[in-house]
């Protein structure tokens, strides 16, 4: 029987034939077994702080130092180890320190500008969230963005944004990427970039945008500003989704927008600086109403 | 696509998935708590610094395959005792305490059978019986067949039947 090698391993796992089950039975095995694994399975290993112990992690990650080793027991050539290894830290520390990693956050409601060592600069736009990091030994310029941010790239490197729906890698250039949802909305203002998403991918040139909706690829579209509008403070749309608009507002303003879940497509704009006027310019022309929590804080949208 | 381990949130969620069962793996490898957790904080400190060449679903057989070879390059440890928690003992109250004094022998005694173990078997044996893993999860994380897994399985409980026998 060339099963007999996982007899008992099978035991465990309940995969044992009548017979093995009849056979184990009568040899008396099948008790023997059963008060192992039970009482192998109520072994209880001391307790490990997860939360914890990733706090631990973050605090040496962030630190730039090396995670703690155990220690070898000292020798005669300890002085001159211990020497050659702090001479080693001081050059991770330095190595480290030069690669660490950077994370900027607009919060809802506001945005921010921020500029890398190269000298490319990244608007983010309301509740949007980036990180990177920054090495002198990177092959490449690689950035996460969460939801949308403005790039306007100095020359070198290859420059690449990675979003949870696809990337956008720069041949030299300035675009800007909106990505919320299960959509990566593109757009090129000069040079050109390449956009990726779900195994497509498109070229823009100048004055062209696209959109990657799901598994979908819309045509190509021309533009005709020169910079994302959302950093001169307005948000324009051609037939989007009234629930996408009403996101944007309530990311733009940092309101929580409740049923917000409208079909109907929008086309126009709305400005940053009140929200009001924003609500009355999506709200009006799509026969929605809004209203206002008393706390400021919410906004319900009916029909 | 967007490498993910890279984002906080992803790694963190890594770590709470994951850093546990690597700790009991490492645990019943090395039989040293303080090393299995020390190692833990290494090999997730090493996926960070990879963050951008690691996919997001290696994750996992990276950070075992790298704990391993960490492991492996320490100095050679001393002989130590895998430690268990004192277990509450049985509810049953009205076993005689002849039984219960059996019972406590049979565990400790089972204790160090267990931590005698060759460590293929005992990491396989623990990681099915403490850790509720299935054969085919233990071989994707040892990187072996679950052939292998269940024939060290085997082997284990042939090995502690033995100590059963001496009861």
């Amino acid at each position: 029987m060339d099963h007999k090698e996982t007899l008992y391993a099978r035991f465990i796992s309940g995969e044992l034939s009548e017979q093995e089950v009849k056979a184990l039975k009568q040899s008396g095995e099948w008790e023997e077994l059963e008060l192992i694994t039970k009482s192998a399975s109520e072994l209880k290993l001391p307790v490990y702080d997860k939360a914890a112990s990733y706090e631990k992690l973050q605090q040496s990650i962030r630190a730039n130092n090396k995670v703690k080793t155990i220690i070898p027991k000292r020798s005669p050539g300890f002085k001159i180890l211990a020497i050659a290894a702090s001479l080693l830290l001081l050059l991770g520390a330095f190595l480290t320190f030069s690669n660490n990693s950077i994370q900027v956050v607009a919060e809802k409601g506001e945005n921010k500008t921020h500029v890398t060592k190269d000298g490319s600069t990244i608007r983010l736009n309301a509740g949007s969230k980036i990180t990177y990091t920054q090495g002198i030994l990177k092959q490449e310029r690689r950035f996460n963005l969460e939801g949308e941010a403005f790039f306007e790239v100095t020359k070198g490197k290859p420059f690449k944004v990675n979003t949870i729906n696809g990337s956008v890698s720069v041949l030299g250039t300035s675009f800007n990427v909106k990505a919320w949802g299960r959509k990566m909305f593109v757009e090129c203002y000069s040079g050109r970039v390449k956009a990726e998403s779900q195994g497509m991918e498109s070229v823009l040139s100048a004055q062209e945008s696209i959109v990657f909706l799901k598994n979908r690829k819309n045509p190509i579209k021309q533009i005709k500003h020169k910079g994302p509008l959302w950093s001169q403070g307005t948000n324009k749309y051609e037939e989007e989704y009234a629930h996408f608009v009403l996101e944007d507002i309530g990311r733009q303003f940092n309101i929580e927008m409740i049923n917000k879940s409208h079909e109907q497509l929008f086309t126009g704009m709305f400005k940053h600086d009140s929200l009001e006027d924003a609500l009355n310019a999506v709200c009006i022309p799509l026969g929605l109403k809004w209203e206002l929590s008393r706390d400021k804080k919410q906004v319900y949208i009916s029909n | 696509m967007a490498n993910g381990i890279c984002e906080e949130s992803i790694f963190k969620s890594v770590f709470l998935k994951h850093s546990e069962g690597l700790r009991n793996f490492l645990y019943y490898k090395s039989k040293d708590l303080n090393l299995a957790e020390d190692l833990v904080q290494e090999a997730f400190a090493k996926l960070w610094e990879k963050c951008e060449s690691v996919e997001l679903e290696k994750a996992k057989s990276y950070l075992y395959t790298v704990s391993s070879n960490l492991f492996l390059n320490k100095v050679a440890h001393q002989k130590v005792v895998l430690k268990f928690e004192k277990a509450p003992h049985s509810e049953k109250d009205e076993q005689t305490p002849h039984f219960l004094l059996e019972e406590q022998e049979f565990k400790s005694k089972l204790e160090k059978a267990i931590s005698d173990l060759p460590e293929k078997q005992r990491i396989v044996f623990l990681m099915n019986r403490i850790d509720q893993k299935k054969y085919r999860e233990i071989a994707e994380e040892l990187g072996i067949s679950q052939k292998a897994v269940e024939k060290r399985m085997h082997l284990a409980l042939s090995q502690l039947r033995k100590i059963h026998n001496n009861v």
